[in-house]
């Protein structure tokens, strides 16, 4: 089975700092037999959909052998080899990225605004609606929260923040501001719906496999 | 809020010792890293934890001065009691 896999730079795994060998290399293997023990000990790695939640430097198509088991946010499996470094996720790919997840938390605070609707929130909405960088979604946010009501002031934080983790390059964080702010606006069903946006995202401008 | 829960960096802190040990149930140790993915501050923490203990595997019983040892076991006794 083909699968993905975050990696640190230098092929390090990010929780176990395990240094996987290159593509092509030996299989690693965990030290455990049976399902449960997999999970807890197997080779991990993840669909194209849950690639959102396990961002990191490197991306790496990975095969995946032996009993594979299946679970909400990941796959374990008995054993696992490196195939290729998808090479079209680096700094510039995790940087518009962390942009988009910002623009989209953006939308966020735009729809808050406008659904309270004052005079005030409507030309703050407006203002927001024409930012369309990091700097200018922070400048927007900072300058709209003065006469934001509750539930937009609230939605207005997350984009700053989001809109600060694109500055910092830290997408991790942005996709998890993104999809935090839409389930606190809109429910569960808001956070399901951003982090599938976001894996849509990642799976075509990546060219993954989904 | 989460779909699939979240913990805090104060929960990430007292679950280290767990985690290191594998000693976290499936959906924990998921919430766990999922943080760890979010958050440099509790990143670094496991790294100094991790070298922390590595840094101890060197040191024997017989190392450890007798005064020094029962003051740790006294510090220990008494958060724990706490």
């Amino acid at each position: 089975m083909i699968a993905y896999k975050f990696l640190c730079s230098g092929r390090i795994a990010p929780f176990t700092r395990h240094a996987w060998p290159e593509p092509g290399g030996d299989w690693v293997t965990g030290s455990a037999s049976g399902a449960t023990a997999i999970c807890l000990d197997g080779v991990h790695a993840c669909r194209a959909r849950d690639l959102p939640l396990w961002l990191d430097e490197e991306l790496w198509e990975v095969e995946l052998g032996g009993t594979i088991v299946e679970s909400d946010s990941k796959l374990a499996a008995e054993r696992g080899r490196l195939t290729r470094q998808i090479s079209a996720w680096n700094p510039g790919s995790a940087s518009d990225f962390a942009l988009a997840c910002a623009l989209r938390t953006r939308d966020q605070a735009l729809w808050a605004l406008r659904r309270s609707g004052t005079p005030e929130e409507l030309g703050a909405a407006d203002s927001l609606a024409r930012a369309f960088t990091a700097r200018e979604v922070l400048a927007a946010c900072e300058a709209a929260e003065a006469t934001a009501g509750e539930q937009a002031k609230l939605a207005l934080g997350f984009t700053a923040d989001a809109a600060g983790s694109a500055l910092d390059d830290a997408c991790a964080e942005g996709a998890y501001i993104a999809a935090h702010a839409a389930g606190v606006l809109h429910g569960a069903p808001g956070e399901i719906a951003e982090r599938a946006w976001q894996a849509d995202w990642l799976i075509e401008r990546l060219e993954l496999r989904a | 809020m989460s779909v699939t829960g979240e913990i805090t960096c104060q929960e990430l802190v007292e679950l280290v010792t767990s985690y290191l040990e594998g000693a976290l149930p499936e959906k924990e140790r998921v919430l766990f890293e999922q943080h760890l993915v979010i958050c440099r501050a509790c990143s670094t923490h496991l790294d100094q934890v991790r070298a922390t203990q590595r840094a101890l595997r060197g040191v024997g019983r017989a190392q450890i001065d007798p005064g020094a040892r029962a003051k740790l076991i006294d510090a220990f006794r008494e958060w724990k009691s706490q």
